[in-house]
């Protein structure tokens, strides 16, 4: 399954033969997926086929069973899910998973922790460094809030956004860790085409800033005009690796869409 | 800084503040400025338990154990029991070192729980730590057992011992005064460690952690030291606490550091307001105050009526008991509330 295309260049992240087991279940056999530095990469497939659970293995949350992450030419840590974040990886939540009592601004501020350092001591004595550093991270997150549009939201309570906003404020957030890839699980689900077409642009902007995207998506539509690659999954295993065009013509990836015999 | 006071309320707070001893000695006696004393304790220690659970979200019901670990501290080390008598500029921060190594102790083993499991576990703890202080007397004595450890060398500042009567100025300062403005300074400098911890890098996030742990460690939080940081924060100011009160007393024994208190202090963060550091001194000040005050209303009755109707040490339990539960009905968020309880609690 391992795509040659990006052969010559050392990939920013590969995945050799992950697998997942939960109890009796195999979330995930033998996955492996390449991914190149700038591109956009979309994970398919229908529900329950292992997207959600890759990520989470990806991002820390689960130890694989089996399998190896290299992410930039380095083992990624497995299991320690704020290490994969120091590494350049950052995600967002299927089910948005906000500070959801805390103001819009400081929801990003938080993703600027990872990069920051001032300590017990620097907020007890305020010193000149932690003034300076707050101040930096304001500015950040500020500008990142912009970034995505929603600079004008900034004092808001987080929870009190529209559902679209709050989609893009999770993606501020996740920038705020200055990652080099980034996760996002169905950044689009239950938006209109027309904010969809908007996500679409800031998608394709984040990659032009430098910043590798992974997303996991149901409208097939809109990730194969959105997407450099795609990988589709079927009960846990890869059934199809990718350009848009490819894949979407695959028999395999076809019946696992239509049903049996649905080809 | 937000929600700093206005000057003018600022000069007005603290007025109050400095003329407060000398006007309830006047008024009420020596008894009622030692209620005040306890009262300033008691905030001190709601202040520190409020780092843990209003801060970092992380139920403890066991605080008491560093509130036990200061006062034995400073009680050992400042008496005839091992015939040491260190100054207090020592024994207070080692006190709330000592302290802080005791949270870091509790929360190792507690980081992947949260919430029930978390509580029981801390409760064990508080429970631990008493049942040695009440054993350790064999088979080498340490602790002195549940007798505890008595004359404790009175509060002293240099030259300037707190545990005697001053004359400035023409007035009289009695020990109870001197030992409200060494206390209030205490409080007054938790205070300030609280705000600055709070708008902090550290304190948001103990906020982000508290408020979707999963999230926060994706974002690249370290959940596991900023936990233990909580706890540590927390417990020291417990353990200076704990050595104000050992100086204060002059005695200090197992039985002052039961559930109940535990059980006390944690009413005083969550009655006033957690998160919220006005609201948690204003809850560690009425839970102090008030039993004291209805104990008076005993008094007052047979000067009044000429007999003792209603005798209210036998209610004030009943009635702190519906105290709490009208609260938790009727403003579950507290007295004072932060901001961000209350949103949880009532949406927008």
């Amino acid at each position: 399954m391992v795509s040659e295309a990006h052969g010559a260049m050392s990939p920013l992240l590969e995945a050799v033969g992950i697998s997942k087991r939960f109890g009796g279940l195999r979330a995930l056999s033998g996955v492996s997926l390449r991914l190149a530095s700038g591109s956009i990469t979309g994970l398919i497939g229908p529900n329950g086929a292992g997207k959600t659970t890759f990520f989470n293995v990806l991002t820390g949350i689960y130890k694989p069973d089996e399998g190896t992450l290299q992410f930039a030419g380095q083992p990624l840590p497995a299991g320690q899910p704020h290490a994969v974040a120091a590494c350049g990886i950052a995600r967002t939540f299927q089910n948005i998973r906000l500070f959801a009592n805390m103001s819009v601004l400081e929801n990003v501020m938080v993703g600027r922790h990872v990069r920051t350092r001032a300590g017990v001591l620097g907020a007890l004595f305020r010193t000149a460094a932690t003034r300076r550093e707050e101040e930096a991270i304001t500015a950040r997150a500020l500008e990142l809030l912009d970034y995505v549009g929603i600079g004008a939201q900034a004092a808001r309570v987080a929870s009190t956004l529209s559902y679209g906003d709050q989609r893009r404020l999770e993606i501020a957030r996740a920038l705020a860790t200055d990652p080099r890839l980034l996760a996002l699980d169905e950044p689009a689900a239950g938006m209109n085409a027309t904010e969809r077409a908007r996500l679409g642009e800031l998608i394709r902007r984040i990659r032009e800033d430098g910043t590798a995207v992974l997303l996991i998506e149901h409208d097939v539509k809109w990730v194969m005009q959105l997407c450099d690659r795609v990988l589709v999954l079927d009960y846990g295993e890869c059934i199809a690796e990718g350009t848009p065009q490819a894949v979407q013509s695959d028999p395999k990836v076809i019946e696992a869409y239509l049903g049996m015999g649905g080809a | 800084m937000k929600g700093r006071l206005q000057p003018l309320w600022q000069g007005g707070l603290a007025l109050l503040l400095l003329a407060l001893p000398f006007a309830t000695d006047a008024a009420l006696g020596h008894g009622w400025v030692r209620i005040l004393d306890f009262a300033l304790l008691y905030v001190l220690l709601a202040l520190g338990l409020n780092i843990v659970v209003g801060y970092a979200g992380l139920l403890d019901l066991g605080y008491v154990a560093f509130f036990a670990v200061g006062a034995y501290c400073y009680g050992l080390l400042a008496s005839p029991h091992f015939d040491l008598h260190w100054p207090l500029w020592v024994l207070l921060p080692m006190g709330a070192l000592l302290a802080a190594s005791f949270g870091v102790l509790l929360g190792t083993p507690t980081l992947g729980l949260r919430g029930d499991y978390l509580a029981i576990v801390t409760l064990g703890f508080g429970e631990i730590i008493r049942i040695f202080l009440n054993n350790l007397n064999t088979p080498v004595n340490i602790t002195n057992g549940p007798q505890g450890v008595s004359l404790i060398d009175p509060l002293r500042i240099g030259p300037w011992s707190l545990g005697q009567v001053h004359h400035l100025a023409g007035f009289d300062i009695p020990v109870v005064v001197n030992v409200y403005f060494l206390f209030l300074l205490g409080v007054l400098g938790a205070i300030g460690l609280s705000r600055r911890l709070e708008h902090s890098r550290i304190g948001r996030a103990w906020a982000a952690i508290r408020e979707d742990e999963i999230a926060a460690a994706s974002m690249g939080l370290y959940t596991r030291n900023l936990k233990l940081l909580a706890f540590a924060m927390g417990a020291s100011f417990g353990g200076l606490s704990g050595g104000l009160f050992a100086g204060f007393q002059g005695f200090v024994s197992p039985e002052s550091f039961t559930l109940q208190e535990s059980v006390m202090i944690l009413c005083m963060v969550v009655l006033g307001g957690m998160g919220n550091i006005a609201g948690v001194v204003l809850g560690a000040v009425l839970l102090s105050v008030l039993p004291e005050a209805l104990r008076a209303a005993g008094g007052l009755q047979q000067d009044l009526l000429g007999r003792v109707w209603v005798d209210p040490s036998n209610l004030r339990m009943l009635l702190f008991g519906l105290a709490l539960v009208l609260m938790m009905l009727l403003r579950p968020e507290g007295l004072l509330p932060a901001r961000a309880r209350q949103r949880e609690l009532h949406g927008q």
